[in-house]
């Protein structure tokens, strides 16, 4: 597996919109299939990294220098999370499974286990105590990450989960559905609080501003979505992707949201307003996902192309 | 892959005390080892000019639709996502993930109408043309095994059948091509399907094996070990042969990719030696192509590889049309490259190169943005082997479900492949388990492609 450090190039053009200067990405990294999470550790120095190989990569952002291949799963990996300020790793796969590793060693720590069909949407909440996830089997988990006993299983979906996000204060989780329903949950009880509407199209991927006001949706119509998150109002509508957007996230200032779709680009979205502030055509295949680092200044994309890319973040 | 190991009392550089015993694990076909297969061969008798097929299976089925024969006119939840651009033909398009093999349209066939599969997820219609269901004892052999049967090696040291899938999960994709009623003596050589990545010679990897003087100082230690046991003269002439193929080099040689010029093999494209998807289908490894234009040089007449894993249902591993563009730009590089060699060596009226799955796929795309299996129609790819190129041939109706003008059965373009290498299906017989002939195809019903010839 080759580690790439500003060195390799793929076919992939880039393109900048609204007059931006070309923008090259800063790391390039790749798995030998196609790469579906990226996650920042908490000090910015490693990205995590996800993939329909069956594993998870740990690259070292200063070196560049791929530090670390977590084996095990038998399926996909399809999302992965730093935990205990970089000392853990989790990953969430195909397989039904979530696992946590020592992200020194990579050695297995715990495993959880109980999706009946693929796992394939995980979150965890901002304090690292829970997790959540959807899958195909039509429900979404709530877990203890200590003992990995369920908490909830939240029902009712007519598809697969495709989103899970915590809201930052851990006790509302939000599910996107194939079937294209979007709701907030109570985690304690397990029952719906809210129903989002607006949209249409799957719900493929959520994501809450850090002050927990807004809920924002990637979704099957090419938009991404914003909506007050008591009110259930919609905000804004994002238009341009021309395709499926398949990921969203918040800057860590909740400033900006920036997304990822099957048109192969990143776009970065004015969170308040809507309007799109930058695009670079990242990649050649869908982009799964993208994650901002902790202080805002980098991003990472990881796409169906089996690159992962670290992008500066735009002024 | 190949292994020579020396004498029980001696050690090797390795540092480990083997056995007395010559074995070649890749050459052993099924259980048999080469010396069986020389021997048998050489019953065989040798061939007359040497032309040769190089058979690429995609694994899984690929998407006849999104390939070589988009439809346009279908409403959006059949046409899928890609688009068609022209060709070097006039008149023929395909899909725009595939630009180069575009650009050299004139030399291609695509065949937009294959009929007849069982809709089997396997190798097994496309290495024989027959369905696994109600096999002769024995089963049905491989074009290849059938090759290798009737016209045995074209070179000396190069064995006429060589099988470059390595193992994956799903052994039915992995298949080589079997031996069948011909007997193991023909099954492919497969250099691959130990798993390993490099030739291994007694420890010696394939750099090392360039190296003659290292080959034969350890040769040389060998012949001195078996000779002082005696063992020597008792390997039969077979086995020296099989000896004379690994000291021959022409092999692994033809094996080895670092010969070839690197621009070359960036052409190719290199790629992966992970399998594909789900990790049960061959991997996206283009450095294949470029084997295979080797060893059809060195004198093997079937080179058979599998390319990928074509089996897109959808979600989560994928849409059809993320795979698709996952890919077909890789099929495209390689097998163009391999089409730009062949022709720059002069090669492509003797070398044909037939690419097709095992069937097609539905044309509705499903819930999860995956098509699923579709054993009505589906399509093949023809180059070289002299036939008459630029032309497609078949049609299927506006939603892609049947074909809607020349049906073309697998056992058609099998002797379409017989008769390129100047086998009359209408005489070759070969025999049976019980000694009985068995044609090469059901020649009653299906002939060479007379739109080829």
């Amino acid at each position: 597996m080759a580690a790439c450090f500003c060195s390799q190039t793929d076919e992939t053009s880039l393109l900048t919109t609204n007059d931006l200067p070309a923008m090259e990405p800063t790391h390039i990294f790749r798995h030998p299939n196609a790469a579906y999470g990226a996650a920042f550790s908490p000090d910015g120095k490693r990205l995590a990294t996800a993939s329909l190989d069956n594993t998870a990569k740990l690259w070292s952002l200063e070196s560049g220098d791929e530090l670390l291949t977590l084996r095990g799963h038998g399926d996909g990996v399809c999302a992965v999370e730093f935990l205990d300020e970089g000392k853990q790793v989790a990953t969430a796969s195909l397989d039904k499974t979530v696992r946590i590793w020592a992200a020194d060693s990579g050695t297995l720590l715990a495993s959880l286990s109980g999706h009946q069909n693929y796992l394939t949407s995980f979150a965890v909440s901002a304090d690292e105590t829970l997790f959540a996830t959807g899958g195909f089997d039509n429900v979404a988990r709530i877990w203890q990450r200590r003992g990995g006993a369920t908490l909830q299983v939240l029902g009712g979906f007519g598809g697969p989960v495709y989103a899970v996000a915590f809201a930052p204060s851990g006790t509302e989780l939000a599910t996107g559905c194939e079937d294209q329903s979007l709701q907030l949950w109570d985690v304690a009880t397990g029952q719906v609080r809210r129903t989002f509407e607006g949209h249409s199209g799957v719900v493929e991927s959520l994501a809450f501003s850090p002050d927990g006001g807004t809920l924002a949706a990637a979704l099957g119509d090419q938009s991404v979505r914003t909506w007050d998150a008591a009110s259930g109002r919609l905000l804004a509508t994002c238009t341009g992707h021309t395709g499926v957007v398949k990921c969203v996230t918040y800057s860590p200032d909740g400033k900006r949201l920036l997304s990822g779709g099957q048109d192969g680009t990143l776009r970065w979205w004015d969170a308040a307003s809507g309007q799109q502030v930058a695009t670079v055509r990242g990649h050649a295949n869908s982009v799964y996902d993208v994650a901002f680092s902790e202080d805002g200044r980098s991003v990472a994309s990881a796409s169906f192309d089996r690159f992962i890319k670290v992008w500066p973040t735009p002024a | 892959m190949l292994n020579l190991v020396g004498s029980r009392r001696g050690h090797f550089c390795d540092g480990i005390s083997r056995r007395s015993f010559l074995k070649v694990g890749g050459l052993a076909m099924g259980g048999l080892v080469l010396p069986q297969l020389l021997r048998a061969e050489a019953a065989a008798g040798v061939g007359r000019s040497h032309k040769s097929i190089i058979m690429v299976f995609l694994s899984g089925g690929p998407p006849h639709q999104d390939m070589f024969d988009l439809k346009m006119d279908a409403p959006v939840e059949i046409r899928g996502e890609f688009r068609p651009i022209h060709t070097s033909v006039p008149g023929i398009e395909i899909c725009e993930h595939l630009p180069r093999l575009a650009g050299m349209m004139d030399q291609l066939v695509p065949i937009r109408s294959i009929v007849g599969s069982e809709g089997r997820h396997a190798a097994f219609q496309c290495q024989t043309g027959q369905t696994v269901k109600r096999q002769p004892a024995g089963g049905w052999p491989s074009f290849g095994a059938v090759v290798s049967k009737l016209q045995g090696p074209a070179a000396a040291g190069t064995p006429p059948f060589v099988g470059l899938a390595p193992r994956m999960r799903n052994a039915t994709w992995a298949d080589p091509g079997q031996a069948g009623f011909v007997g193991q003596a023909h099954a492919p050589f497969t250099p691959n399907a130990s798993g390993e990545v490099n030739l291994t010679l007694n420890g010696i990897d394939l750099e090392t094996l360039g190296d003659r003087n290292a080959l034969m100082q350890n040769l040389d230690r060998l012949r001195r070990e078996v000779d002082s046991s005696g063992e020597i003269a008792g390997l039969d002439a077979y086995h020296q042969q099989a000896l004379g193929i690994l000291t021959s080099n022409r092999l692994a040689e033809a094996l080895d990719l670092d010969r070839e010029d690197p621009k070359l093999r960036d052409r190719y494209g290199r790629g992966d030696n992970v399998n594909a998807g789900y990790g049960d289908a061959g991997p996206l490894q283009n450095d294949y192509f470029l084997a295979a234009r080797r060893l059809v040089e060195a004198g093997v007449r079937v080179v058979t590889l599998a390319y990928g894993r074509w089996d897109w249902h959808g979600r989560p591993h994928g849409t059809n049309f993320e795979n698709a563009r996952d890919h077909l730009p890789q099929l495209d590089i390689g097998l163009s490259a391999l089409l730009e060699d062949l022709q720059a060596r002069g090669l492509q009226d003797d070398v044909s190169v037939l690419v097709w799955g095992e069937f097609g796929r539905t044309p509705r795309i499903n819930k999860k943005g995956g098509r699923d299996h579709w054993p009505r129609v589906s399509c093949a790819l023809l180059a070289g082997g002299g036939i008459r190129a630029g032309q497609v041939i078949g049609s299927t109706n506006r939603l892609g479900e049947h074909a809607e003008t020349r049906p073309v059965h697998f056992q058609e373009v099998l002797a379409t492949m017989y008769r390129n290498l100047g086998i009359d299906v209408n005489r070759a017989t070969v025999n049976d388990f019980h000694g009985r002939p068995r044609y090469l195809v059901d020649h009653s019903l299906y002939q060479p492609m007379p739109e080829l010839v």
